[in-house]
């Protein structure tokens, strides 16, 4: 496999130029390996490489901020990147609460070993196991291509370094294959697709990966609407991660302060059922898993909504600044992006249903949503998505169903809930959640 | 960019290493970026991307590397590197790279105030605060605005084994804003503009066009009702609302698609695919256009490319490796977001033409349905047709009037019925900019169409 990924970079010079200018800076360093295969009816399709670098720098200079980016490292590109970032930081608005984070909270230490497992499976062993999981998903008659499909491993290093001494760092690994399979029969076609993630190649259940797409697929190749109307749902859990991720915004105490989030007046308030408690938790061991932010903050695990109760929003150290508080450790940026907050890994605490109850009488099981891109708005906290899955009924899927959209309000949906007792990750294993009854929501169909 | 020498040696060394094709894609690319709230300067970024991409094709296969050094040992490293899984059956003979076009004549106006010149940052923020200024003057509902502009340099240069040299500089730039209106709830309303120029952009620029067209949107959306649901007429308005025919057909018809038949109309050349009042074409010639090239990734030149004419399949957007795996003729449509993709077959400037019928026709003819005055963006299944997308300003009709605004609506069909369930065709054809996601990453893609109308689509809204 490739080599192992260094994170060699001397700063000191881009430091220098910044403290001449009567600055301070954070730098954050970028460096990754990736290998990458797609293959076509048994054979190869795509193979492809990299190992790339980029550098970004954050000046705070008068109060105001300045970003810039390079991925050139020779002397004069890395000296014009600290000009423009200071030119940049000029038009910036005053800003006092953007400091840079006190040494207190710096995260001292290192990052899990864990995290870092460089690739044993040779590329074409590699290749070998993609040709086999798609020959698995081809092994169905009905399963007529797969026209998407890829195995990616991938070694990621990021440093940060800043003018008050900062110098921390993290190795990480990924591996991960998708495949989607395209299903004909009949005059119906059907098309569905999923993921498996690990640290290494051999953290992936390939297996499984095959037979629910292929299951999926020929499922739904007789789906039809439902008729319209509105429906309890239950999403699989990469679905219910979608919908988190795309009003995720809810959770960010920069977007209160812009005016933007819904929240922003809610603290101590109810804003979910009462079962409902929501943690953003990076000491979680999966590929969320966190120990600093993009400040090189400390990663906490923060509480964000107990028992239907909002508890506080996430900040950065600017946030937290502004409002007299203490950072969550949710700073994120990348070398291209100001300063914002995220999460690092949200976990939804189990409830008290049994997933047998919580499964009674008819709903809707959604196994796909479309367009979660373009359907939400996650200012109003409106969505509409297009969707498939099953109708069911204790537990017991009774048809297949395609060709219908969701839609609802985040906000609202959120104390409409029932929660069941418990937990599945996620396809990426960042999202951990119990089954989650969604109730009452506007099914379109036919 | 690149030493011509070394960019030989490394073609050399990929046909010597069995390769059937070999391209250098080397991209230097400036962005600046200013972005607001309200009448304050939010974030100011700049930076600069350098990469290189090598493609090699060994029969259908393609093999595709990428590094930030110019370096010829680096560049050898990386052809051995993807070569390395390649069990060889032959070796090409090393051909003298002859350089057939050394520089590309751009099509279009060249940029006269470009990114590499100055950043104009001031203009920028002054504009910004003038949209602001506009949309809080329109009511004391909106609270919030958020604006940017975006300027962007694309300096590509592409090397092939086939002795081709070429070149071109692509200058970008957009603007938008989105207001926020508060009332006992939020709403959004937004606009933006921008094409293939520098920050010459600035005098087709009105802060009362941007800052009105935001806030009247977001004071459409902030009285809007829950949108009815079920299958009905909708009529689609021009601009944006092209983002229809993007999604529920020019995806199908890119061979990136059409060549795994993972598209519905891959085996509809010459058939009838779309109702016969329906012409469309792909394009990237439009002067100036957010879509437009001189040259593709694959240094084609680009052209137009009649998709459609009167309903029936006329043409496939196509790329070389496309090309290699249906036998359609390339049409100049290899794009890739940067070096670090592959080209593939994307769409430039893409539109149903204008036709006859008037709005006012249109939505009297309905008896129950909907007017989708503003469209968001969407998402297609190449292999099934099934596509959705979003509303962003619409409103309920009953018995040939507009009643209400409505809110949270997406629209979702196949691509083969929608095609021919267009009845009307409007004269008011406009374009609209966009990025277009795909396997060769995101594209700076026009829509465009006049107002249309659709007999039949599912509308999915929240009213109970």
């Amino acid at each position: 496999m490739t080599s192992q990924l260094e994170l060699s970079f001397d700063p000191s010079g881009l430091f220098k130029k910044v403290t001449q200018a009567h600055a301070e800076a954070d730098v954050i360093f970028l460096s990754s390996k990736t290998l990458n295969f797609k293959v076509s009816k048994g054979n190869l399709e795509a193979y492809k490489v990299n190992a790339t670098s980029r550098i970004g720098i954050r000046v705070i200079h008068n109060e105001r901020v300045g970003i810039a980016y390079s991925e050139s490292f020779d002397t004069q590109s890395l000296s014009l990147m600290v000009d423009q970032a200071l030119e940049n930081a000029a038009i910036s608005k005053k800003d006092s609460h953007q400091i840079l984070p006190n040494k207190s909270i710096l995260f001292k230490g290192e990052s899990p070993s864990a995290w870092y497992q460089p690739e044993v499976a040779s590329e074409s062993e590699l290749l070998e196991q993609l040709k086999a999981l798609e020959s698995q998903v081809l092994s169905h008659k009905y399963v007529k291509s797969c026209p998407h499909n890829g195995l990616t491993t991938s070694q990621t290093g990021c440093r940060i370094w800043s003018s008050h001494g900062l110098d921390v760092q993290s190795l990480t690994s990924t591996s991960s294959a998708f495949i989607y399979a395209l299903a004909e029969a009949n005059g119906h076609n059907s098309m569905e697709g999923g993921r498996s993630c690990g640290r290494t190649f051999a953290d992936l259940d390939l297996n499984k990966l095959a037979q629910e797409v292929q299951t999926e697929a020929i499922q739904l190749l007789d789906g039809a609407p439902v008729t319209t109307g509105t429906y309890d749902v239950i999403l699989s859990a990469d679905c219910l991660a979608q919908l988190f991720q795309v009003f995720s915004m809810i959770f960010s105490g920069k977007s209160a302060l812009d005016g933007l989030n819904p929240w922003r007046n809610r603290l101590a308030q109810s804003v979910a059922f009462s079962e409902l408690t929501i943690i953003d938790k990076p000491s979680l061991p999966s590929l969320g898993q966190a120990v600093f932010d993009s400040e090189g903050v400390a990663c906490q695990d923060t509480v964000i909504v107990q028992e239907g109760i909002l508890k506080t929003l996430l900040h950065n150290t600017a946030t937290a600044q502004e409002l007299n508080i203490n950072t969550t450790g949710n700073g994120s940026r990348s070398t291209k992006s100001p300063l914002s907050v995220e999460p690092h890994q949200l976990c939804l605490a189990r409830g008290m249903t049994t997933v047998s109850s919580l499964q009674a009488g008819q709903y809707l099981e959604i196994t796909s949503l479309t367009g979660t891109h373009s359907g939400a708005n996650s200012v109003s906290c409106d969505f509409s998505f297009g969707a498939a899955g099953y109708l069911c009924r204790n537990g017991v899927r009774q048809q297949p169903v395609r060709g219908i959209t969701l839609a609802a309000n985040f906000y609202e949906l959120l104390h409409k809930i029932a929660i069941g007792d418990d937990h599945r990750w996620d396809s990426d294993q960042q999202f951990l959640a119990p089954s989650v009854r969604l109730q009452g929501v506007c099914v379109a169909g036919s | 960019m690149l030493q011509s020498h070394i960019a030989n040696d490394v073609i050399d060394h990929a046909l010597a290493s069995g390769a059937e094709f070999a391209e250098l894609f080397i991209e230097h690319n400036i962005l600046a970026h200013v972005s607001t709230l309200n009448d304050q300067v939010e974030a100011v970024r700049s930076g600069i991307d350098f990469g290189i991409g090598v493609r090699l094709l060994f029969g259908f296969e393609v093999f595709y590397g990428y590094t930030n050094s110019k370096q010829k040992k680096d560049l050898i490293d990386l052809v051995n590197q993807l070569t390395a899984i390649k069990i060889l059956t032959k070796t090409n003979n090393i051909r003298p790279l002859i350089v057939v076009s050394p520089s590309t004549q751009s099509l279009h106006r060249l940029a006269s105030k470009p990114l590499s010149q100055g950043a104009y940052n001031s203009e920028k923020v002054l504009f910004l605060q003038q949209a602001n200024q506009v949309a809080k003057q329109a009511s004391q509902l909106i609270k919030t605005t958020k604006g940017f502009v975006l300027q962007r340099e694309q300096s590509v240069e592409i090397y092939n084994s086939e002795g081709l040299h070429a070149s071109d500089t692509r200058h970008y730039a957009r603007a938008g804003l989105t207001a926020i209106a508060v009332d006992k709830t939020q709403a959004t309303g937004s606009w933006n503009t921008g094409g293939l120029v520098g920050w010459e952009l600035q005098d087709d620029l009105q802060a009362d066009v941007m800052g009105g067209e935001a806030s009247r949107q977001a004071l459409v959306n902030i009285r809007a009702k829950p949108c009815p649901s079920g299958t009905m007429p909708v009529v689609i308005g021009s601009r944006f609302g092209g983002v229809i025919f993007h999604e529920a057909c020019g995806h199908l018809l890119e061979t990136t698609a059409v060549a795994k038949q993972a598209s519905v109309f891959h085996d509809k050349m010459g058939q009838a695919i779309a109702s016969s009042c329906v012409n469309a074409v792909d394009e990237g010639l439009t002067a100036n256009a957010w879509g437009s090239i001189t040259i593709d990734d694959e240094g084609m030149a680009t052209q137009r490319t009649q998709l459609i004419k009167d309903g029936i399949l006329n043409q496939f957007l196509v790329d070389k490796v496309g090309a290699l795996q249906t036998g359609y003729q390339r049409t100049g449509s290899g794009r890739r977001e940067s070096y670090r993709y592959a080209p593939a077959s994307r769409m430039r400037n893409t539109y149903i033409e204008a036709g006859s019928d008037t709005v006012e026709d249109m939505i009297a003819s309905i008896d129950r349905g909907l007017y989708a005055r503003h469209m968001g963006g969407g998402s297609v299944q190449p292999g099934t047709g099934e596509f959705n997308f979003a509303v962003t300003e619409g409103y309920y009709v009953e018995k040939g009037k507009i009643q209400y605004p409505v809110k949270a609506a997406t629209l979702i069909s196949t691509g083969p019925k929608v095609l021919k369930s267009i009845s009307m065709v409007g004269t008011d054809f406009n374009l609209a900019c966009g990025m277009c996601g795909s396997v060769s990453g995101a594209v700076p893609t026009t829509v465009g169409q006049p107002t249309l109308k659709v007999d039949a689509i599912l509308v999915g809204g929240n009213a109970k």
